[in-house]
């Protein structure tokens, strides 16, 4: 009786695991294509890299940029259109040789030494100011009958198009195309790290129109600087920002006496709280540092360009 | 159960045949690694382009229907020195170029040359430029030839060494000559005088505009030769073929195939025959097909016909060895404005609106027939495809870009026919 009990158990037992096995079937079966699968790679690590296209000769111009741009900001400055880092919703050309040398001049003189200059030293631009410059030649033409002149990209890339027009004679050219540009996109970076106060919005929070700003004639009673800054609060922030840096005291005095009464008002409790902003954050004297440029902008003919 | 046995049968079965792919050795059909011929036929490219002994001829397509352009270039390691056919054969341009490895081997052209770059800059009134590249991947690489392929536009383009005995000036200068020597009405025959139909085209035209006889309409770019013309593809007109054309005597031969091109006076349509109804069929701004019916009323015999149903006007259009031309014209005062006919380049954004006559393109259609009428560029302007009308008000009587006022309506794809 013992004997046939030992052997039902033994045999249930036996049972159970077949059960648990067929259970686990097709668990097995799945792992072991998959083994079989990875059983047949046979490819061999090679030595050699895969990655050994040799740069492009370098020219004078390239030696330059190791020498001011590589070496003490370690930004790239592309000044060769480059397929892969531009926009795919505009027809595009590449930028003139002769005149990305004088951008290239111009940044360096006017927007990196000007902040190396109001920060005392490079750490700043090391820190904050995109790695990477990309000129275009032409405009990007919007469908609805504007262009973009600058475009900041995660920090990380400024792109300035329209260089093939440059004109280094005309410093209001060059202030309303490049660097107005310029420092638009960088206070967009600063502002992104560190954001501003939130109470800039009710300055002229009613007033936001997003993609209308072109149609905005009243910008300047409404307190905005210019139609873009009707956009939204971060171009109106900007926007300040880089009209305030590449103008001179009277070029904003004329712009709140148009504004009128309210519209200048706004105007400068806007750049008062820019002011703020900028010495808070960054302990940097946006008065200063204009100084710096609006002296800098009249040393361009130094530059020999 | 039964997906049970399914389940398991399918498993097996996956199992068979993963263990089949490490039975068998995958066989080499290329002889290296395919990152491998990518870097050689780099390497390649940029040895064939800095190799001093070579100037290389670009046959370039920018937009299909601009037809082709001949470039002059001589690369050396870092830069390309720029020549065209569409400007002075002593004038020269640089800009920087790189060979890289992106989708392929791409040479691309990425420093501003006014001449390189002719067919791509944009401006405001047209913001795509001219569908021209910048970029070309390489193909293919050897001393006789490589192989291109515009990077956006994807036309097929090809570069050959400067033949013996050129230098890059009387080069150009050469295909400006045969591009004076070419153009008109051809009758196309095949090489055993089988009249197959009909190609129009201004003098110094870039592309093939054809009727043949069985209805079919061709329109094929073309890119002058030191002998004639090469067309962009083949024409294939009921198996006889030819792209490489040689101009003998007033004829174009095919040098690879068996077709002529003769210019005879040719009768294409009698006046008579094309007055009377015709269904007027075009696409408006919104791409709706609009269907109206027009009458084409003798003006001027055997010189002119006025086309009315459109409204409280008439367009004229003059007629000459058998061929209708339209131009620009006034067509009436209405609401404080005046309405002019503008011929239209829809791709470019490019209206024309002068008097010139030269400015008229005409149509192409079954010369057999008189039931079909297709508007087509008749090539007078250079770089430009004029197949589209404009209706458009302007301030003054007479048309010019200071007084424009507006737009009427706008017509796409035009054609006439007699089917109702």
């Amino acid at each position: 009786m013992r004997y046939r009990f030992r052997l039902i158990s033994y045999l249930q037992g036996l049972k159970q695991i077949q059960d648990r096995a067929m259970k686990l079937r097709f668990k097995i079966l799945a792992i072991l294509s998959v083994l079989c699968i990875l059983s047949c790679n046979k490819d061999a690590i090679e030595d050699a890299s895969v990655i050994s296209e040799p740069p492009a000769p370098a020219n004078e111009f390239d030696e330059w940029l190791l020498e001011n741009y590589v070496g003490p900001y370690n930004i790239d400055f592309k000044y060769r259109l480059e397929d892969k880092e531009s926009s795919m919703n505009y027809t595009l050309v590449p930028a003139d040789f002769k005149k990305s040398q004088q951008i290239a001049r111009i940044v360096k003189h006017l927007c990196l030494e000007a902040y190396d200059e109001a920060t005392g030293s490079r750490d700043f631009m090391c820190k904050y100011f995109p790695k990477m410059f990309h000129l275009v030649g032409s405009p990007a033409f919007n469908s609805n009958g504007t262009i973009v002149l600058g475009t900041a990209e995660g920090g990380l890339k400024i792109t300035l198009y329209m260089v093939n027009y440059v004109d280094v004679s005309d410093i209001d050219m060059l202030n309303t195309f490049y660097f107005k540009t310029i420092h638009h996109e960088f206070a967009h970076i600063l502002h992104q790290t560190i954001p501003f106060q939130t109470d800039y919005q009710d300055l002229s929070g009613k007033w936001y129109v997003q993609d209308s700003w072109l149609y905005n004639g009243n910008y300047l009673s409404q307190g905005f600087i210019s139609s873009y800054s009707s956009k939204d609060v971060n171009e109106d922030f900007v926007e300040i920002i880089s009209s305030y840096l590449t103008n001179d005291q009277k070029w904003w005095d004329a712009q709140c006496m148009a504004a009128g009464a309210e519209g200048g008002l706004i105007l400068n409790r806007k750049l008062a709280m820019c002011k703020q902003y900028m010495k808070d954050s960054w302990s940097i004297d946006l008065e200063r540092l204009r100084s710096i440029i609006q002296r800098r902008s009249a040393e361009l003919e130094m530059l020999g360009l | 159960m039964r997906n049970a046995k399914l389940k398991l049968a399918t498993l097996v079965l996956l199992s068979c045949m993963t263990l089949q792919s490490c039975l068998f050795e995958d066989k080499d059909v290329f002889g290296s690694s395919s990152n491998a011929r990518l870097e050689q036929l780099a390497e390649d490219t940029r040895s064939l382009l800095s190799d001093s002994e070579k100037v290389w001829v670009m046959q370039y397509f920018p937009a299909f229907k601009q037809g082709g352009y001949n470039y002059v270039l001589d690369f050396d390691e870092k830069s390309v020195s720029v020549a065209c056919e569409n400007t002075d054969s002593d004038y020269r341009e640089q800009c920087l170029y790189r060979v890289v490895i992106e989708d392929g081997v791409v040479i691309t052209m990425d420093s501003f040359s006014n001449l390189m770059h002719q067919f791509r800059n944009p401006n405001s009134s047209n913001v795509t430029g001219k569908g021209g590249d910048y970029e070309f991947i390489v193909c293919s690489a050897s001393e006789e030839m490589i192989e291109l392929r515009g990077k956006i536009s994807r036309n097929r383009m090809k570069m050959y060494p400067l033949p013996q005995g050129y230098t890059v000036t009387s080069f150009l200068d050469s295909l400006k000559s045969m591009r004076g020597a070419w153009g008109g009405d051809y009758t196309i025959y095949s090489t055993d005088n089988e009249r197959l139909g009909y190609s129009f085209g201004n003098k110094g035209g870039r592309s093939l505009e054809i009727s043949c006889r069985d209805g079919a309409h061709l329109s094929i770019p073309l890119v002058y030769t030191l002998d004639g013309v090469e067309l962009y593809h083949e024409l294939n007109i009921e198996g006889f073929h030819g792209s490489l054309f040689s101009i003998k005597g007033e004829d174009l031969v095919a040098m690879d195939g068996d077709l002529k091109f003769s210019k005879e006076a040719s009768s294409l349509m009698e006046y008579d025959k094309i007055l009377g109804t015709w269904n007027l069929e075009y696409r408006n701004i919104s791409k709706t097909l609009v269907h109206k019916t027009v009458e084409f009323v003798e003006l001027e015999r055997d010189k002119s016909i006025a086309v009315r149903g459109l409204g409280d006007y008439e367009i004229k259009m003059k007629f000459e060895n058998g061929k209708l031309y339209i131009s620009p014209q006034f067509l009436c005062e209405e609401y404080g404005a005046y309405l002019w006919l503008v011929l239209y380049d829809v791709r470019t954004g490019m209206a024309f609106f002068g008097d010139s006559e030269a400015r008229g393109y005409y149509r192409v259609d079954n010369v057999t027939s008189t039931e079909y009428i297709n508007i087509r560029d008749c090539g007078s302007v250079d770089g430009y495809s004029i197949g589209d009308l404009l209706l458009y008000y302007f301030s003054t009587p007479e048309a010019s870009a200071s007084n424009m006022k507006g737009i009427h309506s706008i017509m796409f794809d035009v054609e006439l026919n007699r089917k109702y």
